[in-house]
């Protein structure tokens, strides 16, 4: 009895070591998780990050890597997120087919853990994907899916209704889809969603201009979505408003204002690597000034087209190389 | 002979107090044992079903079996049948037997390239019945990391040939490089041009700013003098004026016209001013926009990831607790639509 109390200190002490061992053992797992949680979250970030500057195969990978540590943690919420993100990116690298299975995938997986914020989003950008691989049919029934489950929710997205709105304009009913764009123009200026504010403006705008009539409606809407794009600083939206505005003034005979509008997208696209759309302003430049007998300024525009010319040319042989 | 109870108070109920700390460890680590059952769902009623396959290779105990991406059970046992087939038995989740129906199959795949490996169970029919416990189920084959790298061993090869090429003196880097320098030169040109050309416009239009003064100074000047001749006339030549009344009026509504046309002639000189104060500050504003916002958002990343990536950075960083975010629909510059946003509020 003696003997086994001399040791009961060193056997309290061993018996404790064990369960602490035992204990840590069982808790490693537990640690694993927000590690790898936080993992991936810094790969969403990075992701959402290359996506924003407009670099999609590195969000790309970014995303998939943030899936596979999602995926290892049952981390049903983050699954989720990258699944659509992943969809997004793909449509935007025109990967249609690939983009469909992931967000199909994402769609299941928010009907299983009852996420309808996220089946809408999933269900929306299953309608962009369909669109955009040219089947409007499919596109439609998924994106009035989508709307469905925002109008359950309470939720008005401005992103939807342009893309409804899009659809509804390729099958040729402008009436409703100017409704919807309007609705959506609205609640993107209220949401301070800037780029689906101007792209609601740039759709109004295309309408407006395809209905026929002298395009001064169609040029106020232009000119909207040009001040919006300007703040954004989006090179490539602000060269298409500056064309649509330049086309627009010249319908309407306001030839200065047309030409100083070619000027300026000219100078924009070449900046930005469109050279084909740098040479189409030349082209109109060469024949509002012809046509205003100012030789001089046609003859200075036909030589910078030619040399625009033979850079692209010189691109694409590189490019072919 | 010692008593260690009467030298030190602390040992005395000696066994009491380890018995009750070995009951609550114990109990501790059962209870520990049952949430972590519960957790990796071991105490939820199981059943089987088996598939039979060639190789036993990329296949091992405890390995995930998923359905549409779920986890639903776990590969319980592998075994080498009779007639030298391997067997593998899957247990399944109870809840997620009304899934595998008869025209559901297994596969093996993988996570990515170079993720986990596990069984998938594909979605049986809906018309069809659900399988029974031990039923056994048909297998696909599914390309192995053999096959992929079969196909992949061509696309090396020409990676190679690429590589090599693009490293020549004449090869698309090189050439590539080679072009963009001349058309960075042409673009500076064509910015001093520009720049010139501004200039030029604005010294025009300061001259014809003058031009147009003095030509309204010296209008003024012979509408006074036309007005006091006509002055003159009248008082001198009333007759011939009465019947000639009407050429007169005539003569005094073209000159009122004047002022209104120099006026107009005014309002387009600020057009054009403000115009090409516009095309001045639009040209070099793009270029200047980018380079600044992109200096920034390196140094920016650069920064964050040092401190991200540190040890310190590690230990500060709160645990992640949050409801991941989805990137817009409409792909284009997050960072700077989030920056001027804030900014405007």
């Amino acid at each position: 009895m003696t003997g086994y109390k001399k040791n009961i200190h060193r056997r309290t002490a061993a018996a404790f070591l064990a369960a602490m061992f035992f204990l840590a053992g069982c808790a490693s797992d537990k640690n694993g998780r927000p590690f790898l949680e936080k993992k991936a979250a810094g790969l969403e970030a990075a992701g959402a990050d290359a996506y924003g500057g407009g670099d999609y195969g590195a969000s790309l990978r970014k995303f998939s890597e943030a899936l596979a540590a999602n995926r290892s943690v049952d981390n049903r919420a983050g699954e989720l997120s990258d699944l659509i993100n992943i969809g997004r990116v793909l449509i935007l690298l025109g990967d249609y087919g690939s983009s469909v299975s992931y967000l199909n995938e994402a769609i299941t997986l928010a009907a299983g853990i009852k996420d309808d914020a996220n089946l809408s989003e999933a269900r929306a950008t299953l309608a962009k994907a369909h669109y955009s691989s040219g089947n409007g049919a499919m596109a439609a029934d998924e994106i009035d899916a989508a709307l469905a489950i925002d109008e359950r929710l309470g939720a008005v997205s401005g992103a939807k209704l342009n893309l409804k709105a899009s659809i509804l304009m390729d099958t040729g009913r402008a009436i409703e889809a100017k409704e919807l764009l309007k609705k959506a123009l609205k609640n993107s200026e209220s949401a301070d969603d800037i780029t689906e504010a101007a792209n609601a403006l740039r759709l109004l705008a295309g309408i407006e201009s395809a209905e026929g009539t002298d395009g001064s409606a169609a040029l106020k809407f232009y000119e909207r979505a040009y001040e919006l794009d300007k703040t954004l600083g989006n090179p490539f939206k602000i060269a298409v408003d500056l064309k649509n505005m330049a086309a627009l003034n010249l319908r309407a005979g306001r030839v200065n204002d047309a030409a100083f509008l070619f000027e300026r997208h000219y100078t924009a696209a070449k900046t930005i690597g469109l050279l084909a759309e740098a040479v189409l302003s030349i082209e109109e430049l060469i024949k509002i000034y012809t046509a205003s007998g100012d030789g001089k300024k046609a003859s200075e525009y036909i030589i910078l087209k030619d040399s625009l010319i033979q850079a692209q040319g010189a691109r694409i042989s590189n490019a072919e190389k | 002979m010692d008593n260690t109870e009467d030298k030190d108070s602390r040992f005395r109920h000696l066994e009491v107090k380890i018995g009750v700390m070995t009951v609550a460890a114990v109990a501790g680590i059962i209870l520990l044992i049952i949430l972590i059952g519960v957790q990796k769902d071991l105490f939820s009623s199981k059943y089987h079903v088996h598939f039979i396959t060639d190789s036993g290779s990329g296949f091992k105990v405890g390995m995930p079996v998923k359905l549409s991406g779920f986890k639903i059970g776990r590969v319980r046992d592998i075994e080498l049948s009779d007639d030298a087939k391997v067997k593998v038995t899957a247990e399944i989740n109870k809840k997620y037997e009304r899934w595998l129906r008869s025209g559901s199959k297994a596969t093996s795949a993988k996570d990515g390239l170079l993720g986990e490996s596990f069984v998938e169970i594909t979605l049986g029919p809906a018309k069809e019945r659900v399988i029974a416990d031990g039923e056994k189920i048909p297998y696909a084959k599914s390309g192995g990391m053999e096959d992929i790298m079969e196909e992949v061993k061509p696309i090396l090869t020409e990676v190679k040939e690429i590589i090599h090429f693009m490293n020549s003196p004449e090869g698309d880097l090189k050439a590539t490089l080679r072009n963009a320098k001349t058309f960075s030169s042409d673009l500076k040109e064509t910015r001093s041009n520009v720049d010139k050309m501004v200039i030029e416009v604005g010294s025009t239009m300061k001259k014809t700013g003058a031009f147009i003064e003095t030509l309204n100074a010296k209008t003024g000047a012979v509408l006074t003098t036309t007005n006091k001749l006509v002055g003159d006339v009248d008082t001198r030549m009333n007759l011939v004026l009465d019947k000639a009344g009407g050429a007169a009026k005539k003569a005094d509504e073209a000159m009122s016209r004047l002022p209104v046309i120099t006026e107009k002639l005014d309002a387009i000189a600020n057009d054009v001013k403000k115009l090409s104060g516009a095309l001045s500050s639009e040209t070099p504003r793009l270029q200047r926009i980018m380079t600044k916002a992109e200096d920034t958002l390196t140094e920016g990343n650069a920064l964050v990831k040092g401190i991200k990536e540190g040890w310190a950075g590690n230990l500060m960083m709160p645990e992640v607790k949050r409801r991941p975010e989805l990137v817009p629909l409409d792909g284009y510059l997050i960072r700077k639509q989030k920056k001027d946003s804030q900014g405007s509020k």
